[in-house]
């Protein structure tokens, strides 16, 4: 009898439990980290970033006035177009780079959704950027967990000279 | 009158007679093949916030008393329409393995099981995206995926209770630690259920069932199976004071095949 009893009480305990959450506690946000470093070892001073074609106010995507050896960023990629353009203002100067990438929806999660998977293949620049190099071409929604303290997407060198 | 009291007298003197006379119902083992359904499936969406439907069946026989060769089979759909997608996915699935019974059998009516399992399962099924969208900084982008054939293989670890509610009639439960072997991949969605495997959210899926069973009772045995060895006795041991084994010892090996309802049979061992 004790074992039946035990069954019942432990089939209604199973039940009432199994009431799953659904919250997502995973990052959905895909961005490309991308690392700001100047030449000749010197500091970069204010820099902002806008996406490309995007002069509207609140477009900015980065605004620091501080002066830092190295500037790490987290962008967004261009959802319905296979290349991604950036405008970097700093020194007064507005320059460009542009990434090329494949895109690939996947879904992460019941309680999240989906979230855009990139991998980069090329870049291109104009002005001040010296020169791009892709460190990481894969980029996903962890890849902001993954270079939280070191490692970058992309490295952008700046065109600095001496004042 | 002296016919009365002659009668009364004979009455008198035969009576304690009766009780050795009167034969106590007959307590026999009944097994045969058990028949369920899992009632859990039909009662998640009323629990769960899930899209989940479908049902299981399961089947059973038992083997040398406490192994059970066990079959599932079962259907799955799901129908998740959230604000950011709209995911279907169904088909069916097996599993296949066995329960091997813990539990000491303390009398002939005593059917009460607590095992552990073995389970390989196969589902089949398919998987589409109607819609999905994802917007940031760039816009917006909505896409579908069509729909995809997919498959999984895995095992299954099973703990569980079952007890005979009423003659026949069994309800119990399991809890199921599920280690998936293979799952076909698909480069937009991997399936975050599967039909009898569960979520996949987690590298090993806990899953649970409820079931009701019925038993056929086409076997009738005087025999209560012997303990698995694990420490327990040899031979099972039946208390002479218990009325549920009181025909035992005159009685013992004399189990039978016997068709449903039926008390006759011959004295085939089971």
């Amino acid at each position: 009898m004790r074992l039946r009893i035990s069954l019942i009480i432990f089939a209604v305990m199973l039940l009432i439990s199994c009431n799953s959450g659904s919250r997502c506690y995973e990052s959905t946000d895909t961005l490309m980290v991308t690392t700001l470093i100047g030449s000749k070892s010197l500091n970069i001073g204010p820099v902002i970033i806008r996406g490309y074609g995007k002069n509207v106010v609140g477009d900015t995507l980065y605004n620091n006035k501080d002066t830092a050896l190295v500037k790490r960023i987290a962008l967004p990629l261009a959802l319905n177009s296979d290349s991604t353009g950036f405008v970097v203002y700093f020194n007064n100067i507005a320059s460009t780079f542009w990434v090329r990438h494949t895109m690939n929806i996947q879904l992460i999660s019941q309680s999240c959704g989906f979230a855009p998977y990139y991998e980069l293949n090329a870049t291109k620049r104009t002005g001040l950027v010296d020169s791009l190099r892709i460190n990481v071409p894969a980029v996903g929604p962890k890849s902001v967990e993954t270079f939280a303290t070191n490692g970058q997407n992309i490295t952008v060198y700046l065109h600095l000279t001496a004042n | 009158m002296d016919k009365i009291l002659r009668f009364i007298f004979i009455l008198l003197l035969i009576s304690p007679l009766w009780g050795f006379a009167q034969k106590k119902p007959e307590v026999w083992r009944y097994e045969g093949p058990r028949f369920g359904l899992d009632v859990s499936r039909f009662l998640m969406p009323y629990i769960q916030n899930a899209t989940k439907g479908g049902f299981e069946i399961q089947a059973d026989y038992p083997y040398k008393g406490n192994w059970f060769p066990t079959i599932e089979a079962g259907y799955q759909t799901v129908d998740d329409n959230k604000d950011a997608f709209h995911y279907t996915n169904k088909g069916p699935y097996a599993r296949i393995g066995f329960d091997v019974n813990i539990n000491k059998f303390e009398s002939l009516t005593d059917n009460d099981l607590v095992f552990v399992g073995l389970r390989y399962g196969y589902s089949l099924f398919a998987q589409e995206t109607l819609a999905s969208t994802y917007s940031n900084y760039w816009g917006t982008t909505q896409n579908a995926f069509p729909k995809s054939n997919l498959s999984a293989h895995w095992g299954e670890l099973v703990f569980g209770l079952k007890g005979e509610l009423l003659r026949n009639i069994f309800f119990g439960w399991t809890i199921r630690a599920k280690f998936p072997i293979v799952v076909t991949k698909d480069p937009h969605v991997k399936p975050y259920v599967i039909p009898g495997l569960g979520y996949t959210s987690s590298d090993v899926p806990f899953d649970f069932s409820v079931t009701v069973a019925y038993r056929l009772p086409l076997i009738r045995t005087k025999t209560i199976p012997k303990p698995l060895k694990t420490g327990g006795r040899e031979r099972q041991e039946l208390d002479p004071n218990d009325p549920e084994n009181n025909n035992q010892n005159e009685n013992n090996n004399r189990g039978g095949r016997i068709s449903p309802g039926s008390m006759g049979g011959n004295n085939s061992q089971f």
